[in-house]
């Protein structure tokens, strides 16, 4: 279970260009492409610098209109997803969270 | 015996130094790459300049249990670096010189293609992991015999990840040219994107490799079904599949940027598809 104070960003060898609301993600590192959906590129976006979950969950919650649980069930699976193919880092808090 | 070897793939052109080979090894190159030899010399001065030596030793990267070749590749600032068990390449992509440094064993040939690849990328192109097949206008085959030459009507490209099919598409369209069952170059030109045949081919002798080159007029994603079918693909979608089937490049950030940005600027011009397809020649009648 992720902390909701950890902050998580890109993977500097993460490629991304977003087209027609799908980000598409290039691993260098694993020889990949992830295609994200529309929730999921938004999500990507905000990533470019640091975030902590808490803040992503509350984020996706406000947009899409889901209870705090289940924001926070979506963002940490989601980012269990990225973490595992590493798309995505956890960073410390110090490095810029937004 | 000549000492340089002017190759042309694509629109690439290379301009190899060899005197430091073996003349079996010099022998072996000049008789794999023959139909690549680029007979325009004089253009040596726009070529990629490649000094190849060989060297003895340890193998330079351990080779993998599964018979699987390791290849490694880095950008670092404008210089690109190929290792493989036989083979190390440096290649700096601003001056366009390099130096292939073999084994005994080795082979240029995968220093080649990651040097190939980096350079359809900075032109707006993509080597990818593909059969080609060039269809012909009926009416104009009598025509072509007679002159000589290959006057293409249009090329289909297939690709995929290793399994996918691409061999299997070529053997079942041998009565037309195929490039190639592995590679294709994809370069941007001022007419409009071309199929490029690339003489890669590793130690398949049989395969085929036609240097020629043909109009892009379909771009096909393979997948395996009892049936056959083409089905339309986003733009997002179709320039991802690409990505995933250019080798080499997509290895750091900086070439994976640069192969996003051709594949989405080559499907906004021809669409990929997907073709779904099982082992017969029918699936030709759903591209039409």
């Amino acid at each position: 279970m992720m902390d909701g104070a950890m902050c998580i960003m890109h993977h500097t060898q993460a490629a991304a260009r977003t087209v027609e609301d799908q980000a598409l993600i290039v691993l260098t590192q694993r020889g990949e492409v992830l295609v994200l959906n529309a929730s999921g590129t938004w999500l990507w976006n905000l990533l470019a610098s640091a975030q902590a979950v808490g803040e992503l969950a509350a984020s996706l919650g406000a947009r899409y209109g889901l209870t705090p649980v289940q924001a926070l069930a979506d963002v940490q699976a989601f980012l269990d997803s990225l973490l595992a193919v590493e798309a995505i880092v956890r960073v410390s808090a110090s490095e810029g969270v937004s | 015996m000549e000492r340089w070897l002017h190759l042309r793939i694509g629109d690439t052109r290379l301009a190899l130094e060899t005197r430091r080979l073996p003349a079996t090894m010099l022998a072996d190159l000049a008789r794999r790459y023959t139909a690549f030899a680029d007979a325009e010399t004089t253009a040596a001065i726009d070529a990629f300049r490649l000094t190849v030596c060989v060297r003895p030793g340890a193998p330079l990267l351990p080779w993998r249990a599964d018979g699987v070749l390791p290849l490694r590749t880095r950008r670092i600032g404008r210089w690109v670096l190929c290792v493989t068990p036989g083979e190390v390449g440096c290649f700096d992509l601003a001056a366009r010189r390099g130096r292939i440094t073999l084994r005994p064993h080795g082979n240029v040939e995968n220093c080649l293609r990651v040097l190939v690849g980096w350079e359809a990328a900075q032109r707006g192109g993509l080597l990818l992991h593909a059969s080609g097949v060039v269809r012909q206008h009926a009416s104009s085959d009598t025509r072509q015999h007679a002159s000589g030459n290959t006057r293409a009507a249009g090329a289909f490209v297939f690709f995929g990840p290793s399994g996918a099919g691409k061999s299997t598409v070529a053997r079942l369209s041998a009565r037309w040219p195929v490039l190639s069952d592995d590679l294709v170059l994809i370069e941007r030109t001022a007419a409009g994107y071309q199929a490029c045949g690339v003489p890669f081919r590793g130690n398949e002798w049989t395969a085929p490799r036609l240097n020629v080159r043909a109009p892009l007029i379909g771009l096909l994603a393979l997948e395996q079904a009892p049936h056959h079918a083409r089905l339309p693909l986003s733009h997002g979608a179709g320039a991802a599949r690409l990505v995933a089937a250019t080798p080499f490049v997509t290895t750091c950030p900086h070439g994976a940027a640069a192969v996003m940005g051709a594949a989405l600027t080559l499907t906004a011009m021809t669409p990929v598809a997907r073709l779904q397809f099982r082992k017969d020649d029918g699936f030709w009648e759903v591209l039409q």
